[in-house]
This record gives structure tokens, sequence and C-alpha cells, in this order.
């Protein structure tokens, strides 16, 4: 049996751009980013989806760990 | 006729040329992610010991983080970052209120996904004679148990039954929140 997909915004559903989470979040993510609302991995994706790069960067503790990981090398943090 | 020329111009500029994250940026993102888990993370060291997964060890992931070609695919691998955890309480989600759905949903019951509600303004009975209690065999040929666990990582639980459950009904309800390619979908489906 052949069913339909029905989907939130079917008229423009043909242009999977409109959907594109980045074309959305970056007019509404300074919006996004201050809404008392936002529950945490909301926030998290914010960042993600760009807008405040730079805002949160790596803690400086886990640096070393990472880049000794990104070389292949094993490290531990303290 | 300023709007006309504006209509034109955005008429032909190629949907490629939205921009798309860069390799760094990417990469910059995901240490992000990871730094979440490293600071608020309490049960590390047990999903470490559990499911043998290292959530800080993340040269792996940043490789293929590097060789994701699209945005969406980074996601998708968020999304399996965060789903390896596999903590009820722990999902990532995305800014999209995009929803696909077919119409009805399904649930496991002895351990077969069955259709438990339909929505009879999208799928007349008349013209789709589907009731509650038919069996879901496959969805565009490639059947529910490769579905099921192909798109566990959309509903990734505590148990490997609550999330073969919550994965169910991602079949027949696509939100992009938490699937990063449901928009993807086709017009129609084969079921």
């Amino acid at each position: 049996m052949i069913l339909h997909w029905y989907d939130s915004i079917q008229s423009e559903r043909k242009s999977p751009d409109l959907y594109h989470p980045l074309v959305k979040d970056r007019d509404a993510d300074q919006t996004r980013r201050t809404h008392p609302d936002s529950d945490h991995l909301e926030r998290g994706s914010d960042r993600v989806a760009g807008g405040t790069r730079g805002d949160d960067p790596v803690p400086e503790y886990l640096q070393p760990l990472i880049d000794a990981q990104h070389s292949g090398v094993s490290a531990e943090l303290d | 006729m300023k709007n006309f020329a504006l209509i034109c111009l955005l008429g032909i500029v190629p949907s490629s040329c939205i921009a798309q994250l860069t390799v760094q940026q990417k990469v910059q993102d995901f240490r992000v992610l990871v730094g979440h888990y490293n600071k608020y993370y309490a049960p590390y060291e047990w999903k470490k010991q559990l499911f043998n997964f290292d959530a800080l060890l993340i040269s792996p992931w940043l490789d293929r983080v590097a060789k994701t070609t699209s945005d969406l695919d980074f996601y998708e691998l968020c999304v399996e970052y965060v789903a390896s955890l596999n903590d009820t309480h722990d999902s990532f989600g995305m800014p999209s209120d995009f929803v696909a759905r077919l119409g009805f949903t399904t649930d496991l019951y002895d351990n077969k996904l069955l259709v438990d509600s339909i929505n009879r303004t999208l799928i007349p009975l008349a013209q789709y004679p589907i009731v509650n209690g038919d069996e879901l065999v496959s969805i565009d040929g490639v059947p529910v148990e490769q579905l099921l666990n192909d798109f566990s990582k959309y509903g990734r639980q505590g148990n490997p039954r609550s999330t073969r459950r919550l994965t169910a009904a991602r079949l027949t309800i696509r939100p992009q929140s938490v699937m990063p390619h449901a928009a993807d979908v086709g017009d129609t489906a084969l079921v």
C-alpha cells in the first residue's frame, strides 16, 4: 500500500534547504540563546548551529586531552 | 520592479550557495559538544565500563567529522555520538520544527510492530484498509527489523526494549529536531 508522507510545512517541502536547521537558526540564533525557556541541549545545539561561535570554547584542561587523542596518543585528565 | 529583480536574483542563486559549516567549524563545534560531556556528564566512567564507550576518546569522531560533506551529515554524527551513551536523558536536538508523518503509529507488541493508532483524516478507511493491529512489515521494501536497527540512534534509551519502542515511533513520525535528514523522505512510502 502506498501512503503519503505528510509534513508540518507541506507546501514548502519541495525545497529541503528550507528545512536546513542552519538557515532557520542563523536568523533566530540570538533570540534562541537568550530565551529563558531554552533547555540545556537546545542551547548547546544553538552553539553548534552557529552565530555564537567562540563564546564557549573548549575548557583549557580538556585541550591537552583532545590534542593528544587527535594525534593518536592516549592521555588522561588529571 | 525592485522586488521583481530581487525575486529573479533569488531564483537563480543555486541552493548550493547556502553556506555550509567549514571543516574547522564542525571540528570546533564537535569539541564543544564533547566539552559539555566532559564537564557536566556524571556517569562518564559508568558508561565507559558498561558500554565500552569512552565519550572523551574523540579522535575517531573528529576524523569522521572532517569527512562529512554536509551540515546535516555532521548533525547525524552528533546524534550518533550522544546516542552512544545509551542514556534516556540525553539526545542531540536541533532547532527545527519539521515533522514528516505517515498518518499512523506503531509500537512493539509481543515483539511485533503493530499499528496502534490511525489518523483517519489522513488515511481514510475507505481508501486505505489499514486497521489497528495490522503488522508493519516494511517501509519502502526495507524490513522493519533493519529499520529498527538503523534508526535506533534516533530513539536511544537506557535499555534495548525501550530503545526499540521509541525507535518504532520514529519509523512513521520523523521529527527533524532529532532526525537531521527527516526532510529527505519522498512524497510517498510503500508499506
